[in-house]
């Protein structure tokens, strides 16, 4: 498997988010915050990297009649340890992410790079497609978050404990964000736009290569 | 026989996982756990679960990791009432005898019902009716306006309408509330309840006495005569209104008596005032002995 392929498809061509849309459900809701997107993005990074290690390695055990159950099951392991971690050292993160932190277990990217993915590959293929897929999956929560606290709160790097006791970093006076970002509303126009703007670059980059081509 | 096969491998490879990763969780359980303080989970067993908000926190668990916090006095509880209060002072080791009882109360006696501006056809709401012009159809602007929106919003069946003002009754009442956030013309509120010797002035009108006399036949015309006569200084007047403290008040009576407008009640009732007279002076004595 080639490396950098894996690493430009995570990030770019194949992102989670912004090219198989998935995952929608926990990017809309939690994107609104800094801490809460970093937080998110390394919980399904984490996750998605053990369980595609340990889905790969059972690929020959599991049947295939009864393989999305054992994907579940390997996946509901993950997040309970995840969630049990964060509720012991990071509270403020536990509550703030609540119940979409359990809900991982159900989220498509992990189930989907299991199906699509790890139970064709090896081992040392599949975990390094569930770090580079949970970095794309986390650059644009992170994206999301800072555009949506910026114009929704006039924040950024909000939630922060050490900073500015979480408030995170005043830009725009009070009062003058603009609500409707913060709102699951502003949630899909913030994405309608960035998938617009990643659309508009891999066309162009596909433009410019098919010139080369032709020339 | 292939597919019998396929079942037994299914069954062992889904037991297995389960029982590797069941393990594997039972670890994480160990090594993450967070304490939570016992008495949280001791306090959410006895209260009564209903979740109703009464107490002023997000449910249950939230009234029970205040209390734990001590954020939160043990008698909070407005659907459990008094034993649910006993219970959490134990859990808490601290004595629950602060526990008072609290009831919703009319603070009109609905005697302007008669004294209309107009005719009134329309959603039998108070809420609705409140938003006409001059504050609905009723001649007070503070009285009742008799429409039910309390009783369609209480929870425990504790208040109706009767011959067009609400009344609560004090033995259902849970003092969730509700009917005080609803009512448009704040009249009703929140009273310590006692079960002997509870004294209200079921009145709301802030009028000066002229006023009061045209649209109402018993309501406060602010004379002050109960604040004078108090003992224990408990009423006040308050913009042409009497206002009672019920931290000063010892249900003496003696207001009722003295209420030109027989407004005040004792228990509901407003006291005869000749047989009662020489009654009330004795038993507010013997309670300023106590």
């Amino acid at each position: 498997m080639d490396i950098k392929k894996q690493f430009k498809e995570g990030l770019v061509t194949q992102n989670p988010v912004l090219v198989q849309l998935l995952g929608m459900c926990s990017t809309m809701a939690i994107t609104t915050v800094f801490f809460n997107g970093v937080g998110m993005g390394i919980s399904v990074l984490i996750i998605l990297t053990c369980s595609n290690i340990v889905i790969s390695a059972l690929r020959k055990v599991i049947p295939d009649s009864i393989r999305i159950a054992c994907f579940v099951v390997v996946i509901a392991t993950f997040v309970t340890i995840v969630d049990l971690m964060l509720q012991a050292f990071i509270p403020a993160l536990a509550d703030s992410l609540g119940v979409f932190i359990p809900l991982i277990v159900v989220n498509c990217i992990i189930l989907g790079r299991a199906e699509a993915f790890c139970y064709k590959n090896g081992v040392a293929a599949s975990a390094a497609d569930g770090v580079f897929q949970g970095i794309g999956y986390t650059w644009v929560l992170v994206v999301m978050c800072l555009v949506r606290e910026f114009l929704g709160n006039g924040t950024i790097l909000g939630g922060l404990s050490f900073l500015n006791d979480g408030q995170g970093i005043r830009i725009l006076p009070e009062g003058v964000g603009a609500l409707g970002i913060s709102l699951p509303v502003g949630g899909f126009l913030v994405l309608a736009c960035l998938i617009a703007f990643m659309q508009w670059v891999l066309s162009r980059d596909k433009g410019k290569k098919t010139e080369e081509v032709a020339k | 026989m292939s597919d019998m096969n396929l079942v037994l491998f299914g069954l062992l490879v889904m037991g297995g996982l389960g029982l590797l990763f069941g393990a594997v969780l039972a670890f994480a359980a160990r090594v993450f756990a967070v304490e939570v303080d016992p008495r949280e989970e001791a306090i959410i067993g006895c209260l009564p679960g209903a979740n109703c908000g009464g107490c002023g926190f997000p449910g249950c668990a939230g009234y029970a990791a205040a209390v734990v916090k001590g954020e939160a006095p043990v008698n909070r509880c407005a659907a459990g009432g008094g034993p649910v209060a006993d219970q959490i002072a134990e859990i808490m080791g601290v004595s629950a005898d602060a526990a008072v009882r609290m009831v919703a109360q009319v603070h009109c006696t609905g005697c302007g019902v008669d004294h209309q501006k107009y005719q009134y056809i329309g959603v039998e709401d108070c809420v609705a009716a409140a938003r006409l012009p001059g504050g609905g159809p009723l001649g007070c602007d503070y009285g009742c306006l008799g429409m039910g929106s309390c009783e369609k919003v209480c929870p425990f069946d504790a208040i109706h309408v009767h011959s067009g003002v609400a009344k609560v009754d004090e033995d259902k009442c849970k003092a969730c509330n509700q009917c005080v956030d609803i009512c448009p013309r704040h009249i009703i509120a929140l009273e310590p309840y006692k079960t002997k010797k509870h004294v209200t002035i079921p009145c709301s009108s802030h009028d000066k006495g002229p006023a009061v006399t045209k649209v109402c036949s018993n309501g406060c015309i602010g004379c002050a005569l109960c604040a004078k006569s108090c003992p224990k200084e408990a009423i006040t007047m308050v913009n042409n209104l009497a206002v009672i403290d019920y931290d000063k008040c010892v249900g003496c009576g003696i207001c009722a008596q003295k209420c030109p407008r027989k407004l005040i009640t004792v228990d509901g009732k407003v006291p005869e005032p000749k047989p009662a007279a020489p009654k009330a002076a004795p038993t507010a004595e013997a309670k300023t002995q106590e």
